[in-house]
């Protein structure tokens, strides 16, 4: 089942996005100050949502994006958007630091919170595009079932093996591998306008 | 590991559900990937890269850009122009401690072999001297500059410190007080600026959720509750929110609470009441 969503201007940010990388990659510190501009809440919201805690999340904040200064050169459109290049180094960062045993006491335990969350008070720069893609994002989750998007979160936001996942809900890692593999693909069907393929 | 199963086991890979060393072994066999086999793995990547979109956004202070930037310049390389200075004052050095050395003239054959071994050992530790004097002035240069730049973020930081305490005491600015009830000790200071409508608000002493719950703070009108923000607070029982009031909660705005919700917060309140105002 595929949602609705205007995907033009996603496609013209993601442009936006790669030109701002190109310029951090050349060594231009005022792309980076506005690719942090742009991205920033977004960035902040993954991290804070791993690690739970906003001393923390503050931290890694400042290293993801010292980390894009020193690699964006290495970025490369063709394997990906640039949000999704910006978000895999930041969820890697914020998991690494949740691993080192830093957040222990902040570990979540219920991680069935992104289809239904509240939104948080919408900022002046918050686009309505954005709020848009929160939305679609929203309603593709809430067509999994409770248990695929459980073992989703549990590896994405709490780095957890489909093991560890399976120890922890008490499956069979078969079963859990299943309810993985059938949550993701149903959610690319579902967010196929937002990648280009509906 | 063959593309096939690569391909299978691709959407466990993004999101980071796969075991240490089956990601290692995708992992090299993505090295040998072809450019259509790598698109495949990034239209995953991206599947997932999306999930954190739903997210409720989180706005993090304002000091971390200005923080971020300095660090940022602290990484930057010499620009042409510092290295020309550098050299500059480098060539400096070595001609005024040239004009030190004292003139040396060739000793006749007939001194004695002990006074030439002397004059040798003398001009190499001069040499080493030098160089030494070189290498020490560039890293002080390096470190005045490091200093320079510390001093102007701190000036910075400062400034930052003074717009706030100005925008606290400004007749524009209203402060709330949020008084603690089911954890008495917790309060909190809400400033408000009633022309752009944002508030700052400080929190202090109230205790860090249980991991599976955290606070949500709600804008109370005369017909609803609206959700403005789902925080929690650090170890000191502190931390800052930034919001700005949306138009639906400004109409008969009449209090303001915090509750303790699911993680993630609750649609409306079903906690109990840890810090609450009326407005």
């Amino acid at each position: 089942m595929q949602l609705a969503i205007d995907t033009a201007e996603a496609s013209e940010r993601d442009q936006d996005l790669v030109s701002l990388v190109e310029s951090v990659a050349a060594g231009d510190q005022s792309a980076l100050a506005a690719l942090y501009d742009a991205t920033n809440r977004f960035i902040y919201s993954l991290i804070l949502r791993v690690l739970g805690d906003m001393g923390s999340a503050e931290e890694v904040l400042i290293d993801v994006y010292t980390q894009l200064w020193r690699q964006a050169a290495s970025y490369d459109a063709n394997r990906g958007a640039p949000l999704a290049w910006m978000a895999t180094i930041a969820r890697s960062r914020a998991i690494d630091r949740l691993r080192s045993g830093w957040q222990d006491q902040h570990r979540k335990e219920s991680l069935d919170v992104l289809g239904d969350a509240p939104a948080n008070a919408a900022s002046p720069e918050e686009s309505a595009a954005a709020s848009e893609r929160q939305r679609f994002v929203r309603e593709a989750l809430n067509l999994l079932t409770p248990e695929q998007r459980r073992v989703i979160e549990l590896a994405y936001y709490s780095g957890l093996s489909h093991s560890e996942i399976a120890e922890k809900l008490n499956q069979p890692l078969g079963t859990v591998k299943t309810r993985t593999r059938l949550g993701m693909m149903k959610l690319r069907e579902a967010l196929a306008p937002l990648l280009g393929e509906g | 590991m063959t593309w096939k199963k690569v391909k299978a086991i691709a959407p466990l890979y993004v999101i980071g559900a796969l075991d240490e060393k089956t990601a290692h072994d995708v992992e090299a066999a993505l090295h040998s990937a072809t450019p259509e086999q790598q698109r495949v793995i990034a239209r995953w990547r991206e599947v997932a890269a999306l999930l954190p979109q739903a997210l409720p956004l989180q706005t993090p202070p304002d000091y971390l850009r200005e923080r971020l930037l300095n660090r940022i310049a602290e990484e930057l390389p010499q620009t042409p122009i510092e290295i020309a200075v550098e050299e500059s004052t480098l060539k400096e050095v070595a001609e005024r401690d040239e004009k030190k050395v004292l003139p040396f003239v060739q000793p006749r054959r007939a001194e004695s072999r002990t006074a030439r071994w002397l004059l040798i050992a003398a001009t190499a530790l001069l040499a080493f001297t030098s160089a030494y004097l070189f290498t020490q002035r560039a890293k002080l240069a390096r470190e005045r500059d490091n200093l320079s730049r510390e001093r102007n973020s701190l000036r910075e930081e400062l400034a930052e410190r003074g717009r706030l305490v100005e925008d606290i005491v400004s007749p524009r600015t209203r402060v709330i007080a949020m008084v603690g009830d089911e954890a008495p000790q917790a309060n909190a200071k809400v400033f408000w600026d009633t022309e752009a409508q944002q508030w700052a608000i400080y929190v202090f002493d109230l205790p860090a959720p249980p991991s599976d719950n955290d606070y949500q703070l709600w804008y109370v009108t005369k017909n609803a509750k609206i959700s403005a923000a789902v925080f929690r607070t650090d170890e000191r029982g502190r931390t800052v929110l930034k919001l700005t009031l949306p138009p639906d909660a400004l109409a008969g705005l009449a209090a303001t609470a915090v509750t303790l919700e699911p993680r993630g917060g609750s649609p409306q309140p079903t906690g109990k009441f840890y810090l609450k105002a009326s407005i």
